[in-house]
């Protein structure tokens, strides 16, 4: 980090904090499918208590980020969407993770 | 937000969510209990071949039973989760199975063993100097495993199912001993607790947890 003299240099890396996972909802659905292989859309929905509608859109923006993998199938005649962490999201993750923890620390 | 957010605890709550939640696995706890308490109730019956056919068919029945209603009962409520398997998870897997199968056998030795069952004669050993050994060790064994599993999947109740179940032969066989009781009372009344508190948090599931119609 170069070196500054604004008010909070320490805190500057917060600024580049991955805004795709900072988001709660999706924050809460990278971290329920961090602990699981995959999970289908209605578990996720019970884990988040997020709307179909929310959940949805969050796990489009997911996608796009690359950061999870989302397969539709059938089960019998009934439909089954199963999300699953990619490397690159599990990586994000942990990224994020590191960043917040480092500044948590140091705001004391 | 650190503070407020810890990874296992959610990785905890996911497992408890997907696993714990409905019940199913109370029940499939209480049941293979019960049926280890009416063995020698049966077994004086049946004698020893046809029950011991009973006990492997209703053995196979309640865990089929339990797979079919986790995939038609809690499978569309709940949702469907493919665990994650580290090689931890697979290693703490196999030390479980292990530990389990070995508790089962030591229960099975200490429930069903001929001196115990013969109800009328003198156990060869006066029953208050008698060390209850063995008995002693399933206490241990199984508050073990049942620990480690509540503490590993963050349920609490397993701890007391361990325990409890635990204390529960011991307490069967020291009556089988001292009062010449055929019937593991304790051991009936520890299966019907759970079994009890499996109903309950099944009803609660149903009730909390009503199947979604609308897929993505």
């Amino acid at each position: 980090m170069a070196k500054t003299t604004g008010i909070a240099p320490d805190l500057l890396d917060l600024a580049e904090v991955d805004r795709v996972v900072h988001e709660p909802a999706r924050l809460m659905i990278l971290m329920v499918l961090y602990g699981v292989e995959s999970a289908d859309f209605t578990f996720l929905l019970n884990a988040t208590e997020l709307t179909w509608g929310n959940l949805s859109s969050h796990v489009t923006k997911l996608e796009e980020a690359e950061y999870v993998k989302v397969e539709k199938g059938f089960v019998g005649k009934k439909p089954r969407t199963m999300v699953q962490l990619t490397d690159t999201g599990r990586q994000a993750i942990d990224t994020y993770r590191q960043t917040m923890q480092g500044a948590m620390k140091r705001l004391g | 937000m650190s503070e407020s957010i810890n990874f296992r605890d959610v990785q905890k709550r996911t497992m408890q969510l997907s696993e714990f939640e409905d019940g199913l696995w109370d029940l499939l706890i209480g049941s293979i209990f019960m049926v280890l308490a009416f063995y020698p109730v049966t077994r004086e019956l049946l004698g020893p071949t046809w029950n011991l056919a009973l006990f492997l068919f209703l053995l196979a029945f309640v865990v089929v039973g339990h797979l079919v209603a986790r995939h038609f009962i809690s499978g569309p409520r709940m949702g469907y989760v493919q665990p994650r398997r580290t090689p931890q998870m697979r290693l703490l897997l196999v030390v479980m199975a292990v530990m389990v199968l070995l508790t089962l056998g030591l229960v099975l030795l200490t429930l069903f063993s001929p001196g115990r069952l013969s109800s009328g004669s003198e156990p060869s050993i006066p029953p208050l100097v008698r060390s209850y050994g063995v008995e002693w060790m399933v206490v241990f064994v199984m508050g073990a495993i049942f620990s480690v599993m509540g503490y590993r999947f963050g349920v609490a109740r397993l701890y007391f199912y361990g325990w409890m179940l635990g204390l529960a032969n011991l307490a069967s066989v020291y009556m089988a001993h001292t009062a010449g009781w055929t019937f593991p009372v304790p051991a009936a009344i520890a299966a019907g607790i759970i079994l009890v508190i499996g109903f309950t948090l099944l009803l609660r599931f149903l009730r909390n947890y009503p199947i979604r119609t609308q897929e993505a």
